[in-house]
């Protein structure tokens, strides 16, 4: 609205500039037209005298007159003449009367008022010359015409501008109405997602203009936000799922202790057993959202390079002896220098939680096998043993959250391990397999190889 | 040691100056980060714990107005932000040691006794001596009863974290971060396993054992 009433006023003021320039440009006409006629007259006194002066005042005053009312003296005509003798007293001319106004000079606009039966005064543009007798001589010429056209000019200009503000208005609300629909659209999907329904997108609209764009950037924002609310929600499931029984069973011990411990032998153990209740609860409940933080994708900093050549050998040292303790041979083969953009501590984790089921399931005697190899750009990090294995159909159960194959809760261990390494290997763009070993559990892990 | 205690949580703070109180140090505690960063810079602590999410003022922008101010004195960050970035974040900000909640008694104890006396003792000491137990750093040589002792590079960067706190209990956590550089909770007894070997090295065949299991706790190497 306030865009259309700029327009408007621009287009108005335009008008009246043209206007005035018209105005001005007919003004000057007449100005010429008298400035030449009176000084043809005067030309014409000072070569031939004031008779012929006089005559041609008479002749010229009839023709007016009878150009306009060829019946009678009623009115004077368009072009007035008067010649003035001393006192501005009438000598020729179809002006009776002297206006009081006139003036020599250049030409001036005045109303003469003894024209025609009407009486009624008339606007003239007017030049009067002195002649060297020192008569007067007055040329002045109706502005009639001139402001007919004037009024012409006026009316087609405002008839334009009201169009121009037509136009202006009426595209300027049709525009405003497009997009406001649009926006309403958005607004209206905002509403519904802000009331809960999260699935609600966008919607892109015929055209492929900027609005549709923002349309696919807002839906594109929607999804992310989706999947890290599902994320969410999924953490949060599993946390009061998974977390619930272990809380409850560390009550249990509690409450059992508080009502039958017979001497601070018994406090002293259950607190310990408790305080050992609540690591493993918090490292199981840290490990979740761990996994959970990486398959949300939330990551501050991008992955820089990383030799992961040397960062497997830095993890295989520090559990050779503990392999080395349990009785197995842990093979390092590694490829020297292979690159890949990534995150050192979280694939150290990685690793380590292979290294540490294989040494906690393999029996004494067996063999780990650590090998690092590039292949078709990419990285192949694989641990292999030769221990018990994993059933085939049990292996993508084990990727689930909390599952563990052996039921007895003897081992430690809260069933995250592999869930978390394939976490990671997704995180890197990665992948990861698990394969039978012939004996044994391979797990097998494929990263992009840098540049 | 004067500790001056940041922590918003008042219950925590009670238990925790009890606890630094009953282990012979001096501690005042502070609630609000301003009032900790105030009494930081106009005291004279040789430590300070704060705790990362406080009100008025957020824990790092302590740290780091403290060293804007050209105090060097030791910062223990306690946070509930435990993922890798966050302690990056912390130690970036100037702080020392980057604990996450919840933590033992007896990790914060020791990492404060470490942070303590790296303050005063130096670190460019060349030769570190614990008994008859001699480790030349710029040698990188080992000797015992001035009988040379052959180690890994690993165990002799891990006797040399225990000498240079001797005397002090070191826990698990705290070898794994400054001795392997990682801060994630290994499952299996990987940091014993090196412990136990280096036990051998160092103390088999000697009359007295220098390389002591604190229960509950850590390791410990000192004269017993």
């Amino acid at each position: 609205m306030l865009y259309a009433g700029l327009f408007s006023l621009t287009v108005a003021v335009l008008f009246m500039i043209v206007y005035w320039l018209a105005s001005a440009q007919l003004r000057a006409q007449i100005d010429t037209g008298l400035v030449s006629e009176s000084d043809a007259l005067v030309a014409l006194y000072r070569d031939r005298g004031l008779q012929a002066l006089e005559q041609t005042v008479r002749a010229r005053s009839r023709v007016e007159q009878h150009l306009v009312a060829p019946a009678g003296p009623a009115d004077p005509g368009r072009r007035v003449y008067m010649l003035a003798g001393a006192g501005h007293r009438h000598v020729a001319g179809n002006l009776r009367n002297w206006p009081s106004r006139a003036r020599t000079g250049a030409p001036v606009t005045l109303a003469v008022y003894d024209l025609g039966a009407s009486g009624q005064a008339r606007w003239m543009r007017a030049r009067v010359v002195r002649l060297s007798n020192g008569d007067h001589l007055l040329v002045a010429q109706a502005l009639d015409e001139a402001n007919e056209l004037r009024g012409h000019i006026l009316v087609s200009l405002l008839v334009a501008l009201a169009a121009a503000l037509a136009i202006g208005v009426g595209g300027g609300v049709w525009m405003g109405r497009s997009v406001l629909l649009r926006i309403d659209g958005i607004s209206r999907t905002a509403g519904e997602i802000m009331a809960g329904d999260l699935s609600r997108r966008v919607p892109l609209g015929q055209r492929d203009d900027e609005f549709a764009d923002l349309a696919r950037r807002l839906n594109a924002m929607l999804e992310r936000i989706e999947a890290l609310m599902r994320g969410m929600r999924e953490v949060t499931d599993n946390v009061a799922h998974d977390l619930r029984s272990p809380l409850s069973r560390l009550r249990g011990r509690l409450e059992v202790t508080l009502r039958q411990g017979r001497d601070t032998g018994d406090y002293r153990g259950a607190m310990e057993q408790a305080i050992a209740d609540a690591d493993a609860l918090l490292r199981t409940f840290n490990a979740l959202l761990s996994i959970a933080r990486l398959q949300a994708g939330v990551r501050r900093e991008p992955f820089g390079q990383l030799d992961l050549s040397a960062l497997c050998q830095s993890v295989a040292e520090l559990y050779g002896a503990a392999a080395e303790e349990a009785g197995l041979a842990l093979r390092v083969d590694l490829a020297p220098g292979v690159l890949i953009d990534g995150h050192a501590e979280l694939l150290a984790q990685a690793l380590s939680n292979l290294l540490d089921n294989a040494i906690k399931y393999v029996p004494a005697g067996g063999t780990i096998d650590l090998s690092l190899r590039s292949e078709n750009g990419r990285a192949v990090l694989a641990v292999a043993d030769d221990g018990p294995g994993i059933p085939e159909n049990r292996r993508e159960d084990v990727l689930e959250r909390f599952v563990r194959l052996d039921s007895s809760r003897s081992r430690p261990g809260n069933g995250l391990g592999l869930s978390l390494v394939k976490a990671v290997a997704d995180a890197h763009g990665g992948s990861m397999r698990l394969a039978d070993n012939h004996p044994g559990l391979g797990v097998h892990l494929e990263f992009p190889r840098r540049g | 040691m004067r500790i001056l205690l940041v922590e918003d949580d008042s219950e925590a703070a009670t238990y925790l100056a009890r606890g630094l109180g009953e282990s012979g140090h001096l501690p005042e505690s502070a609630a609000d980060g301003c009032d900790g960063l105030a009494r930081a810079l106009a005291g004279d602590h040789d430590l300070v714990i704060v705790d990362r999410m406080l009100p008025r003022m957020d824990g790092l922008e302590i740290v780091r107005a403290l060293r804007r101010a050209g105090r060097d004195v030791p910062v223990l960050v306690l946070s509930a932000l435990g993922e890798v970035d966050d302690r990056v974040e912390g130690l970036r900000a100037g702080g020392d040691d980057y604990l996450v909640k919840p933590f033992s008694f007896a990790e914060l104890l020791a990492r404060l006794e470490a942070l303590g006396r790296r303050a005063h003792s130096g670190l460019s000491v060349p030769v570190l001596a614990v008994s008859d137990l001699r480790l030349d750093r710029l040698g990188r040589e080992v000797t015992r009863s001035g009988r040379k002792l052959s180690l890994q590079p690993r165990e002799f960067r891990l006797l040399e974290y225990l000498m240079l706190n001797a005397g002090q209990v070191v826990t698990r956590t705290m070898l794994l971060e400054n001795v392997w550089g990682y801060h994630f909770d290994p499952q299996t007894n990987v940091i014993d396993v090196h412990i136990s070997r280096l036990r051998r090295k160092i103390d088999h065949g000697f009359r007295n054992s220098l390389l002591h299991t604190v229960r509950g706790a850590g390791y410990c190497l000192r004269e017993s």
